[in-house]
């Protein structure tokens, strides 16, 4: 460290010597050799990283199921404990509150202060008990019994000093999350009330059935905090976290980092690392940059170009998101009202091309269905529901809708690259076959003021945006197509259908999985045949990760697992 | 002169309230509602109402600039939803950041730059002064991220000799500290640092060629006090002008280079205040560029009264 800083302030001297525009010539020379170990190690590093570059394996077969999250570093060798884990994120977090939070960025530093009661697995398919030991759900599927460990204490704060974690403390915060919440987190409109029975014993009493309700307590949302830390903080809280997990919250320096350090009093697996740093970097280049000089170990959420670099340095670590990325019709009105003009429209697009054309990297896979491939209601035999690429077929049957020579129609998307890419390419398509596309790209913000709702006038037939949600069909089925959600922006296009709002309403209320999934595969044959939208790709999560970085889990919400029952990451020396 | 500086204190006052009511109205005009940017799409209806009703936007707009105006005169400048603190003590604690990085790349621009001008306008016409006044152009030209990325390419990555990115910790020491702003602090330092060099040579040429310094010189009096001191002396207040203008254009120059090398300032807040539609944050901001703005040209003319007592007499 010494020695840097004096080459550092040596640097100093040396720059401003060679003065004025960029790298005077003479200056750097000098600099050049005056490093070259320096150099040499990097390239030994640069070795070790090689092997490290994973993506998931091809995820494009037609008969893809995605499962695998992927894992990285040697898990066999001897783990060496100590060191800081420093993760890089594009964005800061602005509340870290569970009954507050909107964003991805503050679940990552979330899930690793606070626990839930049950928690996915490493494939991102199950749910796997945390703070529960296990439930009993009754046989209406109105009474859940939660038995909850013994052996749990909360961090120390301001007003909580280690004590013991009860079914008191699982009633508040579930019923904080289903008050407070400003997006919903625990079933709120199924979800009643909690009861105590015992310290470890707690029934949870819903006034309706919810299938999804036990997937729904993984979310960092109804995560288990001590009442008198939320109290007493007030509106601070969301900056002062305290709960059960591996890692306490240190410091949070604003829009620079957050500091967690290894808790001294947690139940489950001593983490290895001593303390997590997550590190904001707006540029994905520069959090490459700072993984190839070390600074930071691990770059979440690498955008664009930087992502084949990172493929190119051996640092790149990719995996399908469960994210649907989709452009949908309005179902309502306009040309597009007219199912035939739909299945026109997706005919026309070769949608393989599509996919390969706008992930130039890589960075995204073809999807078929409105349903994520990790959910264990995805029926992968109704891929064949998605029309081929039939340009001539697609102009016969706008022929046959009644307009020989095509139409004009509009297409709203945020102003993002993947986007533009999209509409371009779909320009190109349905000009083919006669329908002019008018591209309308925006802000996000302005986005989501225009479109929800969108489907009672012409204006917007048709959006591109993408949807994600936990592998539970519910959550992408029920946002989609449910009456209920008509004017939300997952059901922008104005879905609405009495036979489908009685399938899912019955899928939702029940809890066994197998007979669930029987009726959302019905559903989802009924929606496939409707042509609702062009449901084109899962975009991946990427990430850039060094070498020294082992038993690393990329899962498909790309979650920040660093201490879990099937992962522990630890750092070379 | 004391006059005069209160004078030119007062014309300040009209200038900020037209910066206040034009940032009002455009803060206004952006798409999104401020209300769903903090509870995310999926929130209910009523939650959504009662964040408008909070943050004062169910009022009406005239209302909204009542509110805000006499909010301002009391010296308060609103509460920032996004992180959920006071503006003015966000604002506050960020300046110092902002404030370091841009004196150590004016300071650094200021003496490079105007030592090679001088050099150059002793020279003129030699190499010297063709290859530096091509670097100069350069540097003027040459955009900031891109020279960034290149710098850290060579510097950090290549050679390992400097951090990527961040603000050094003093409890690292100062090496640390050092070592963290020299990329962004030469990169934020190269616009006006071709500019001083540049304004310094003309100035100095046209200077150095007028008759009085051709007295001098006749009289025997040794080259380096000419140059130094009588010439530099008058060759200085369009200097003056340049440094004025460029201090207040480093300050805002700084939101590009704050953000490529995640430096946590006035630039980074700037950024998350206009994603997240936090108005008043907006706002504020702006309002405190205007003032360092317009501060900056108070300082300037009053330079010019201590540099040129002639301006007096206008």
């Amino acid at each position: 460290m010494k020695r840097k800083s004096i080459m550092a302030l040596a640097m100093a001297a040396v720059m401003a010597a060679s003065a004025l525009a960029g790298c005077g010539g003479s200056g750097s020379s000098g600099g050049d050799t005056a490093t070259t170990a320096a150099a040499g190690d990097t390239t030994a590093a640069a070795g070790e990283t090689t092997a490290a570059a994973k993506v998931n394996p091809d995820a494009n077969a037609a008969g893809q199921t995605l499962d695998a999250a992927i894992s990285i570093g040697q898990t066999d060798q001897e783990a060496t404990p100590g060191g800081t884990l420093v993760v890089s994120m594009p964005s800061a977090p602005l509340t870290l509150d569970p009954a507050g939070y909107t964003t991805m960025y503050e679940n990552h530093i979330m899930y690793n202060v606070l626990e839930t009661l049950f928690i996915y697995d490493k494939e991102y398919k199950e749910s796997i008990p945390c703070l529960a030991t296990g439930y009993e759900v009754s046989d209406d599927g109105l009474t859940y019994t939660i038995h909850l460990r013994d052996d749990v204490y909360f961090q120390n704060g301001q007003y909580v000093k280690g004590r013991k974690m009860t079914a008191e403390d699982v009633k508040y915060s579930l019923e904080r999350s289903k008050e407070e919440s400003p997006t919903d987190r625990v079933c709120r409109d199924f979800f009643d009330y909690a009861e105590v029975v015992d310290d470890t014993t707690v029934l949870l009493h819903m006034s309706s059935p919810a299938g999804p309700f036990i997937t729904q307590l993984t979310e960092v949302g109804t995560a288990i905090v001590p009442k008198e830390e939320v109290e007493g903080w007030g509106d601070e809280f969301g900056s002062h976290i305290v709960g059960t997990g591996p890692f306490t919250l240190e410091e949070i320096v604003t829009d620079e980092k957050v500091v967690l350090k290894k808790s001294d009093n947690y139940w489950g697996t001593e983490p290895y690392v001593d303390g997590i740093e997550f590190r904001i970097v707006s540029d994905s280049n520069q959090a490459i940059n700072a993984v190839t000089t070390g600074e930071v170990d691990i770059a979440m959420y690498l955008q664009g170009e930087s992502i084949k670099r990172a493929g190119d340095e051996g640092l790149l670590l990719q995996t399908p998101s469960s994210a649907i990325t989709y452009v949908r019709f309005n179902l309502q009105n306009g040309p597009t009202a007219d199912p035939k003009v739909r299945q026109a429209l997706t005919m026309a697009v070769d949608i393989d091309a599509l996919v390969s054309g706008i992930y130039q990297y890589g960075e995204g896979t073809r999807a078929y269905q409105p349903l994520t491939a990790y959910s264990w209601g995805y029926d992968t035999a109704l891929n064949a529901l998605v029309p081929a690429y039939d340009p001539d077929g697609a102009k016969a049957l706008l022929a046959e809708a009644g307009y020989p020579d095509g139409f004009s129609m509009t297409i709203y998307i945020g102003s993002t690259t993947y986007r533009e890419k999209m509409a371009q390419m779909l320009q190109y398509y349905w000009g083919e076959i006669g329908v002019k596309l008018d591209i309308k790209s925006s802000t996000m913000a302005e986005w989501s003021a225009t479109v929800p709702d969108s489907w009672q006038g012409d204006t917007v037939n048709s959006f591109g945006v993408s949807w994600n949600s936990n592998p539970d069909p519910y959550g992408f089925l029920d946002k989609f197509f449910s009456t209920a959600t008509i004017h939300a922006s997952s059901n922008s296009g104005g879905y609405t259908d009495p036979e489908m709002d009685k399938m899912l309403n019955e899928a939702f209320a029940m809890t066994d999985e197998a007979a669930r999934k029987e009726i959302y595969v019905k559903a989802m044959e009924k929606i496939m045949n409707e042509y609702t939208g062009i449901y084109y790709a899962y975009e991946c999560r990427n990430w850039a990760i060094s070498g020294r970085v082992h038993d690393a889990v990329l899962r498909a919400d790309s979650q920040m697992v660093v201490t879990s029952p099937f992962n522990n990451i630890w750092l070379s020396q | 002169m004391l006059k005069m500086m209160l004078k030119r204190f007062l014309q300040t006052i009209p200038t900020l309230f037209i910066v206040v009511t034009i940032t009002f109205c455009l803060t206004r005009m952006l798409p999104g509602d401020p209300a769903v940017a903090i509870l995310g799409i999926e929130a209910k209806q009523e939650d959504i109402e009662a964040m408008r009703a909070k943050m004062n936007l169910d009022k009406s707009l005239p209302e909204q600039y009542r509110l805000y105006i006499t909010g301002l005169v009391k010296g308060d400048f609103g509460y920032s939803y996004s992180y959920r603190q006071d503006v003015f003590g966000l604002i506050i604690s960020r300046i110092p950041n902002t404030l370091s990085l841009t004196l150590v790349a004016l300071v650094f621009a200021f003496f490079i730059g105007t030592a090679v001008g001088i050099a150059a306008a002793i020279k003129q016409n030699t190499w010297f002064d063709y290859v530096f006044m091509v670097l100069a152009l350069v540097g003027v030209s040459m955009p900031i991220f891109w020279m960034a990325l290149m710098l850290v390419l060579q510097f950090s990555v290549k050679m390992n000799l400097l951090p990527v990115m961040g603000m050094g910790d003093w409890s690292k020491g100062f090496g640390d500290v050092v070592s963290h702003m020299i990329l962004p602090g030469f990169c934020l330092a190269t616009i006006p640092m071709a500019t001083f060099a540049r304004t310094t040579r003309s100035s100095m040429i046209e200077t150095l060629s007028s008759d009085y310094i051709r007295c001098l010189r006749a009289r025997g009096i040794r080259e380096w006090k000419v140059i130094m001191i009588h010439g530099l002396k008058n060759a200085l207040p369009p200097l003056v002008t340049v440094l004025g203008l460029q201090i207040a254009s480093t300050f805002t120059g700084a939101i590009i280079t704050e953000g490529i090398f995640s430096w946590p300032g006035m630039g980074t807040m700037i950024n998350t205040a206009i994603n997240n539609r936090d108005y008043s944050l907006i706002q504020g901001t702006v309002l405190f560029s205007a003032i360092m703005f317009v501060f900056c040209n108070m300082l300037v003319d009053m330079a010019y009264l201590v540099l040129n007592p002639k301006v007096k007499e206008v």
